[in-house]
């Protein structure tokens, strides 16, 4: 039903949001993937978007502010990804401090790349099929399985690397 | 089963497990008996079981919106007033009454005649009065 009414109001902006967003970051595949990360943003706030006046509209909103975002973190691409890791490794001292793994595995999803979070988040969260989840992104299901071994990946690789420091 | 167990944790973290694969994996971790090797990833599973419980609790106490209260009251008028337009009608229907010599008269077989009655006395008068109103026409034309 959601889905159904998501795919008739969302979905059709696909092309218009694709051309947007390559006018911005100049590139097919980054504007893709920006397009994919808009539709993800949208699913999440689905019960708003019934009574929005202009879901176009709001779309090309969402989509612009993560165009800007990401044309920010290229910028700063390499003092982005040092503080990245400087301040998302949760050291020894902290993690006694909380000594709670539920908090630290909250902190490793919440630094994933927003794409692979939130779609983490859907299939072992809300338990959707990958196919649910690519008819959103507006992807194909092999995007987002990528995505979601990535996200797992990370999780796992992070939480055991904090676990063996202790 | 170990083996298995195995299996599925390599497909899980190639995103290539069904969901009813990820529910044996969130179940083996949830339950006391788990493999040493394993033991560093219960803790993942448990989050997303405990989170996956918290989402459902979540969906359950999901407030109604005020347009749904107001289309619910809405809705209760419109049956209240169709009951009671209803009722009203129901009791006026049958409900025919007839006062002859001050007495009144609630039997419908006897109001349905005393109204026959009546009605042939007004076409009887009707035909005398026609009559004499037509002698009077004629009595000009003549």
């Amino acid at each position: 039903m959601e889905l159904e009414r998501f795919k008739s109001t969302v979905i059709p902006l696909r092309e218009k949001l694709q051309i947007f967003a390559k006018g911005i970051l100049k590139n097919d595949i980054d504007a893709e993937d920006a397009v994919q990360e808009t539709f993800l943003r949208l699913w999440n706030v689905r019960s708003q978007l019934n009574t929005h006046p202009n879901i176009g509209g709001f779309a090309m909103q969402t989509l612009k502010n993560i165009c800007i975002d990401r044309l920010r973190s290229e910028r700063y691409d390499v003092t982005i990804d040092n503080v990245a890791v400087s301040t998302t490794t949760v050291t020894p001292y902290t993690y006694t401090e909380q000594n709670d793994s539920v908090t630290v595995i909250r902190k490793i999803i919440d630094t994933l790349p927003e794409t692979q979070r939130r779609i983490m988040l859907m299939r072992d969260v809300e338990g959707y099929e990958l196919d649910e989840i690519a008819e959103i992104m507006g992807a194909e299901a092999a995007t987002v399985r990528v995505n979601l071994s990535r996200a797992r990946k990370t999780v796992r690789d992070k939480f055991i690397s904090i676990n063996k420091a202790i | 089963m170990m083996n298995d167990i195995d299996k599925i944790l390599e497909k899980y973290f190639d995103g290539e497990t069904s969901l009813e694969e990820e529910k044996i994996l969130r179940q083996y971790f949830r339950q006391p008996e788990i493999e040493e090797r394993h033991k560093m990833y219960a803790p993942i599973f448990n989050f997303f079981s405990q989170e996956r419980k918290e989402a459902v609790i979540e969906k359950k106490k999901k407030k109604i919106p005020v347009y749904a209260w107001l289309s619910i009251a809405a809705s209760i008028l419109i049956l209240l007033t169709i009951k009671s337009v209803h009722t009203s009608m129901e009791n006026d229907a049958p409900k025919s009454m007839l006062y002859i010599d001050g007495k009144k008269i609630t039997n419908m077989q006897t109001i349905n005649s005393e109204a026959l009655i009546s009605i042939e006395n007004v076409s009887e008068v009707d035909a005398d009065v026609i009559d004499s109103q037509i002698g009077i026409l004629d009595s000009f034309t003549e």
